[in-house]
């Protein structure tokens, strides 16, 4: 308790408040601007934060994080392109409660379940996150090796594209990670004679070139995509008490279910504010009224794709897995600056998990008050016209990856990785699988290493013990339905086409 | 493209990666008693499991297609013209910035200069977009070298 006190006390002061607020700033803009999302942001701002210290950087980053989500339901409202991919169920609604003549009232159910979604998972996660790193203290080396297999299945199985090409993206991670100094036995390894190559491929530069790099040249693609006339808030953000009241139990309900999502490593915010949508629609009395505009749907949706931020920075910081591809950017900024998240990691450094706490609470405070007042400008701000939007982000790529180690062999990693990921996106081998398996490539040989040392070589071991067998047992299950749904839905098309076919 | 050569390439592209860390794993010397598994192994497991992955994902690819073949997919018309090739030449800035980077040519110039061209181009080197890049480029690249430069004291060339 009094660490998070004092967490808090040195959040709210005037040495720490400017990285909040800069970083809401800075994630809402980054979640409303199409063809910027909050891991781009977050990507491109890792470089300036080596020169912080790391509670400035956290700070810093975890405001980024969670303005995104709600900069991404301005543009879902007011344009129907969602500004980050979890917003896409807000267009849903948002946009045709916008298009009848009442965009404030959409932005204002947005804006104020966006900050309940987030200040309840905030309080899920200071409950929950102690209790959870004290048991994956007691956690054996087979059980984080199938934790990071499961994420890994789940995020390769809800990606888009096959699981196949999720897994192959996943494993294409995992392999990318190795290169380098072996940790166990110091051999230097699949170098290629690359000096540069030693140190293994540098973290940023593989998440700026991936994640950043191959959005812009995407979005230069597709430059001639028309981003339609922008619907301009005048009135009406208010929303009354009697409104919120009947809102109370579709927010509770949905900030529940998408926490409970978030926690589970690889799922997202996308994720849970699909459930969190389906789950109001399936359990609302009139399901009808859902898509034409209807506040059930933007306030279930918004408070799910919100609460599963802080639901995926449980098993980040108890365990040291991430629980979105986010997390991984905030995982990378945590071994950045030399610290090693897992369930050591309160017990070491109790006051890193403070900071991030109670940056949480605070940034969730200040994007309430941002939104409220800065919503107008926002609108103006999204016209940013891309011809000079792109160039500035391509000199920040090369020039984040190239402060990494002050080496210009990182900033060709940086490209290599762009075309890469760029290949690999647009082909529906799912970048995320290929993010986490890079970052937790070194945590799941190093487990399956030292988990083969303790049990003399034999692999049954990870059967025995119910940790690691039930998430070998919820991977293969993943697999299977994920295969066997891609057959149904192949199965479904092909009948539907033929009886077309027939009728014609 | 065609699908099935699109993820031919894709699949055969890692394949080769798969196949070249599998073949140099094979010059790391074998496992020491502690480590049943030694440098090389999980390397080589990966790589298989890549390789094996990436034939089943080109089957299945060959399979969806040729199991269906009066299925004509009538592509959904795009509302706007897409540009590979503005990207191609976007990302040839991005590689001369690097090599201007490498040949220490002084950031502030070389940053600049990327700007304004880059911008010149995504406008289609239209005239009304001079003036305004050139400004925009200046700004940005003289912000960026101080502060990197200044403020975060990389050692920018």
């Amino acid at each position: 308790m009094y660490g998070f006190l004092d967490a808090l006390l040195n959040v709210l002061s005037f040495d720490t408040l400017p990285f909040v607020v800069g970083g809401v700033f800075l994630g809402v803009l980054f979640g409303s601007i199409p063809g910027l999302t909050g891991a781009m942001g977050i990507a491109l701002l890792l470089p300036a934060t080596f020169y912080m210290s790391v509670h400035h950087a956290l700070t810093l980053l975890v405001s980024l994080y969670i303005a995104a989500f709600c900069g991404g339901l301005v543009t879902a409202i007011l344009l129907r392109i969602p500004g980050e991919p979890a917003s896409i169920v807000t267009t849903f609604d948002g946009y045709p409660m916008a298009q009848n003549g009442e965009p404030g009232r959409a932005l204002g159910y947005g804006i104020g379940s966006s900050v309940f979604g987030g200040v309840f998972s905030w309080f899920i996660l200071v409950t929950l996150t102690y209790p959870l790193s004290e048991i994956a203290v007691r956690f054996r080396p087979f059980d984080i090796l199938s934790l990071v297999l499961m994420a890994l299945v789940l995020i390769a199985a809800l990606g888009k594209g096959s699981i196949i090409k999720g897994l192959i993206a996943g494993l294409l991670g995992i392999l990318v990670s190795m290169p380098g100094v072996d940790p166990s036995t110091g051999q230097v390894r699949l170098t290629l004679g690359f000096h540069d190559l030693d140190g293994g491929f540098s973290t940023l530069s593989v998440l700026i070139g991936a994640y950043a790099l191959s959005r812009v040249l995407s979005d230069v693609v597709e430059i001639e995509r028309k981003v339609g006339t922008i619907i301009r808030p005048t009135k009406g953000m208010w929303i009354g008490l009697r409104e919120w009241r009947a809102q109370a139990w579709n927010m509770l309900r949905s900030s529940l279910v998408a926490c409970w999502i978030g926690m589970l490593p690889g799922l997202g915010s996308t994720t849970g504010s699909i459930v969190s949508y389906t789950v109001a629609k399936t359990t609302s009395k009139t399901p009808e009224k859902f898509g034409t505009g209807y506040a059930d749907g933007i306030v279930a949706s918004e408070s799910g794709n919100s609460a599963t931020v802080g639901g995926a920075l449980i098993p980040l910081i108890a365990m040291g897995i991430p629980g979105s591809v986010i997390d991984v950017f905030l995982l990378a900024a945590l071994l950045v600056h030399g610290l090693q998240p897992g369930p050591l990691l309160f017990n070491e450094h109790p006051e890193i998990a403070y900071t991030i706490f109670a940056a949480f609470l605070v940034a969730n405070l200040v994007l309430l008050v941002t939104m409220i007042f800065g919503i107008r400008l926002l609108v103006k701000i999204l016209v940013i016209p891309v011809q000079y939007l792109f160039p500035v982000i391509l000199m920040f790529c090369i020039t984040g990856a190239f402060a990494d180690n002050n080496r210009v062999f990182d900033v060709f990693v940086m490209l290599v990785f762009g075309l890469g990921g760029l290949m690999l996106d647009k082909n529906g081998f799912g970048l995320g699988a290929f993010v986490i398996g890079f970052v937790l490539g070194p945590v799941a040989e190093r487990s399956l290493r030292a988990g083969l040392t303790l049990s003399d070589g034999s692999y049954l071991d990870i059967f025995m013990h119910p940790v690691s067998a039930i998430c070998v047992m919820i991977a293969a299950a993943t697999f299977v339905w994920s295969l066997w749904s891609q057959y149904r839905l192949n199965r479904q098309t092909e009948i539907a086409e033929a009886a077309a076919g027939g009728g014609g | 493209m065609n699908k099935i050569l699109k993820d031919v390439i894709v699949c055969s592209t890692i394949s080769l990666v798969a196949v070249v860390a599998f073949w140099s794993s094979l010059s790391l010397p074998p496992p020491p008693l502690y480590d049943p598994l030694g440098a090389g192994m999980l390397p080589r497991i990966v790589a298989v499991a890549i390789i094996c992955l990436s034939i089943v994902a080109v089957a299945q690819s060959v399979i969806k297609h040729y199991l269906a073949p009066d299925r004509i997919r009538a592509a959904k018309p795009r509302e706007f013209v897409l540009k590979p090739w503005l990207a191609v030449i976007v990302f040839g800035y991005t590689v001369l910035f690097a090599i201007m980077l490498l040949v220490r040519i002084p950031y502030w110039a070389s940053s600049i200069l990327f700007l304004f061209i880059t911008m010149l181009t995504i406008s289609r080197f239209k005239r009304s977009a001079v003036l305004p890049s050139a400004a925009v480029a200046v700004i940005f690249g003289s912000a960026v070298t101080l502060l990197f430069g200044s403020v975060f004291y990389v050692d920018l060339p």
